[in-house]
């Protein structure tokens, strides 16, 4: 029978291009949900940030980086800022560019990552915040 | 690629729980929850002006204490920190110790020296990384961790800084250090150290055509 386990779980992280790697809570949740074959869904519940299967590679992080800021440098007249709320219109642009949410098959009740494929959140809010994912499995 | 001679391991999150798991940690079984210690005001500069040792370790405490609100005593956090931090990660000696014989391995200490005898002494770190071979941040003098410890570090090691590699669990920062010219890479956990130095062929394992990056 076809199962969907859920759980949030949370993250402090203080933005500007922060990398998580939440491989480890990732896989735990798989191990915890019991199940054995199936998917699980990972999801960044935010605006101005995105989750990517990535390698972990200070080289990778480095070029994202500078990629990002050539594209969506933090220091740009974005009209997200002309209301005057916040000043993080570069962070949404990033996460319309990325995505929230990635999805990954398990087999046997462990993740079918490759070798150097981490879960990676990329946060880029400009402060210090408490981010949530969801964590959602399915399968049997 | 150059050559590497040099391979400084930041031990706090290379080789012990980093110093953010460490505070989070010891003020956590007070609160009963983790802090967000990055909404806490100036944590990063906290954590560097301790590391540097501009700021000694009760004063270090006890700005964590003010700021998190706990009840705790700046020596009982500090004697919670220590504990936490003489907590080897698992499995993080043995790819050092299977690393080729001809690399400098040096370790780069951002804690007070006492407090570094007391973990050293605990996790054996002198066998693998003897006083001469350790490099105390806190007693370096510098007027900021970043980007002056990535000159300080090859420096120390009398190496050219091209020729080092610095392996550190912080993300930005091994970043940071990369674009200012010292190779780096984020290990965040003893496999991780594993696979990159069999990647780059540092170690006298044999290296498996499965761990190549594809």
């Amino acid at each position: 029978m076809i199962m969907v386990i859920s759980e949030q779980i949370e993250l402090f992280s203080d933005g500007h291009f922060n990398v998580i790697n939440i491989t480890d809570k990732v896989k735990e949740f798989v191990k915890k949900s019991g199940l054995q074959n199936g998917q699980v869904f990972v999801f960044l519940q935010h605006t101005t940030g995105s989750i990517i299967i990535g390698e972990h590679e200070t080289g990778i992080m480095a070029d994202l980086s500078d990629i990002l800021d050539t594209i969506t440098p933090p220091e740009y007249p974005y009209k997200h800022h002309i209301r005057a709320v916040d000043f993080n219109g570069h962070g949404h642009i990033r996460a319309a560019l990325m995505q929230p949410g990635v999805n990954a098959p398990f087999v046997n009740g462990k993740l079918a990552l490759g070798n150097y494929q981490d879960f990676l959140v990329i946060d880029d809010q400009v402060d210090a915040e408490t981010r949530y994912v969801i964590l959602q499995a399915m399968g049997e | 690629m150059a050559d590497i001679d040099a391979l400084f391991f930041w031990m706090t999150g290379v080789i012990t729980p980093s110093l953010w798991t460490a505070v989070s940690n010891s003020v956590c079984v007070e609160k009963q929850a983790a802090p967000n210690l990055f909404a806490i005001s100036g944590f990063h500069r906290l954590c560097s002006d301790f590391g540097i040792g501009k700021l000694s370790d009760l004063d270090f405490c006890e700005a964590i204490i003010n700021r998190v609100s706990s009840g705790s005593s700046p020596v009982s956090l500090r004697l919670k920190m220590i504990e936490e931090l003489s907590q080897l990660i698992p499995g993080a000696l043995e790819p050092i110790q299977n690393l080729k014989s001809h690399y400098q391995k040096w370790l780069v200490v951002d804690l007070p020296q006492a407090w570094y005898r007391q973990i050293s002494t605990s996790l054996q770190l002198e066998t693998i990384f003897p006083m001469k071979r350790t490099i105390f941040l806190t007693e370096s003098h510098l007027p900021q961790m970043i980007p002056d410890a990535f000159d300080y570090l090859p420096r120390q090691a009398g190496v050219d800084m091209k020729d080092c590699l610095l392996l550190d669990e912080d993300s930005r920062r091994s970043i940071l250090a990369l674009n200012h010219g010292l190779p780096a890479a984020v290990i965040m956990n003893a496999q991780r150290l594993e696979k990159e130095f069999l990647l780059r062929k540092m170690t006298t394992q044999e290296f498996n055509m499965h761990l190549r990056p594809k």
